[in-house]
């Protein structure tokens, strides 16, 4: 019981910001909801990217948190840690090799393919990728410092706000990408 | 290199879900004009169940890691994950359909069929995502593989696919 009430207390906040952040995600969609209505591609893809990024969002925040336990990282000269680069090199590499096959598996799948349609979605992805991977990397390495050093177990917070965080990015600047690009 | 190995191929298994989860929401695409404001519950939705069931797998994973849990039954780390998170499912659900209903108001889709939809699809999504996430946390865990490095996305993927059905079922039943 007393670990329910723990996880239910340390969590309630998290998700409350969560709903806040993910519903502003959601106008952004809202506001472009005739242009993902028309182009297949867009409405295929944006699952999949929010999936993909709040997934790599999850892998940073639970190796971080797991790597603090262990001991491998000390708050004290974390800058400093061969784990941490090396953790950040392999998500940056991992995020880029999914967005390439998001686009290519999303053409394929839709069925609709348009060579300029194809190369503005392709860069929308990878732009949207690479700024949000690193964005949350760094919420969750510093965010994860901060909750650890409170006391408090970064896996009830951190991974709903690096998630949450790459979500409304994503979402946002997907928007505003569609507007521009298309 | 093994790493990223399974940070990719977990990944791409992400992906490849999330693209089917897309493929079903462009399929049955009348459900998003058929409830008004359902693009802004939509994406809190996922993300809420990914939010829940990830932390959930962290927690059982790092417990894994330290050794303080071996076994799915009789065990009170587990006993008190799974209630915490039926209870977190619960309050989630009620709390983003609310706000959506605010936001959709403020943005003028004033539509209260959106809180009943998103509390029923919450509730159903819920009730098949914490069984899975407890054991696949310990399946990939006793194949060797480092949960930390797999069950993220491979929980986000199922989420997808069971959050779009959930939903597209509880717009059949309140809508």
């Amino acid at each position: 019981m007393k670990l329910s009430v723990k996880i239910i207390k340390e969590s309630l906040v998290a998700l409350v910001i969560v709903s806040l952040i993910s519903s502003i995600g959601g106008i952004g969609l809202q506001a472009v909801e005739e242009n993902l209505l028309v182009l297949a591609p867009l409405i295929i893809i944006f699952p999949a990217m929010n999936n993909m990024l709040g997934g790599l969002g999850c892998i940073v925040s639970s190796k971080f948190t797991t790597l603090l336990y262990l001991g491998k990282i000390k708050p004290k000269n974390w800058k400093s840690s061969k784990d941490i680069k090396q953790m950040m090199a392999r998500i940056i590499a991992v995020s880029v090799v999914s967005a390439v096959y998001l686009v290519v598996l999303a053409f394929l799948i839709s069925a609709e393919f348009s060579l300029g349609v194809f190369i503005k979605v392709f860069l929308m992805i990878l732009i949207i990728t690479v700024v949000v991977t690193l964005s949350v990397s760094i919420i969750a390495v510093i965010g994860g410092l901060y909750i650890h050093k409170k006391n408090m177990d970064p896996d009830n917070f951190l991974i709903p706000i690096s998630t949450a965080t790459a979500d409304m990015l994503s979402l946002l600047m997907f928007s505003v990408m569609i507007i521009v690009f298309f | 290199m093994r790493e990223f190995n399974q940070m990719l191929s977990a990944e791409i298994i992400a992906v490849t879900g999330g693209i089917l989860a897309g493929g079903i929401l462009a399929f049955y695409k009348g459900v998003i004009t058929a409830v008004p404001g359902l693009l802004v519950f939509l994406p809190g939705f996922l993300q809420l169940r990914g939010a829940l069931s990830g932390a959930l797998s962290a927690r059982v994973s790092t417990a894994l890691h330290l050794g303080t849990v071996k076994h799915l039954k009789n065990s009170p780390i587990i006993r008190g994950n799974f209630t915490a998170t039926v209870i977190l499912t619960v309050i989630a659900s009620v709390l983003l359909s609310f706000f959506a209903y605010f936001i959709s108001s403020l943005l003028g889709y004033s539509d209260a069929t959106i809180i009943f939809v998103g509390i029923t699809a919450g509730i159903i999504s819920g009730a098949l995502m914490i069984p899975i996430t407890f054991f696949l946390c310990f399946y990939v865990y006793k194949k060797g593989l480092d949960p930390d490095n797999v069950i993220g996305p491979y929980i986000s993927t199922i989420g997808d696919v069971v959050c779009m059905a959930s939903l597209i079922l509880a717009v059949v039943i309140i809508a």
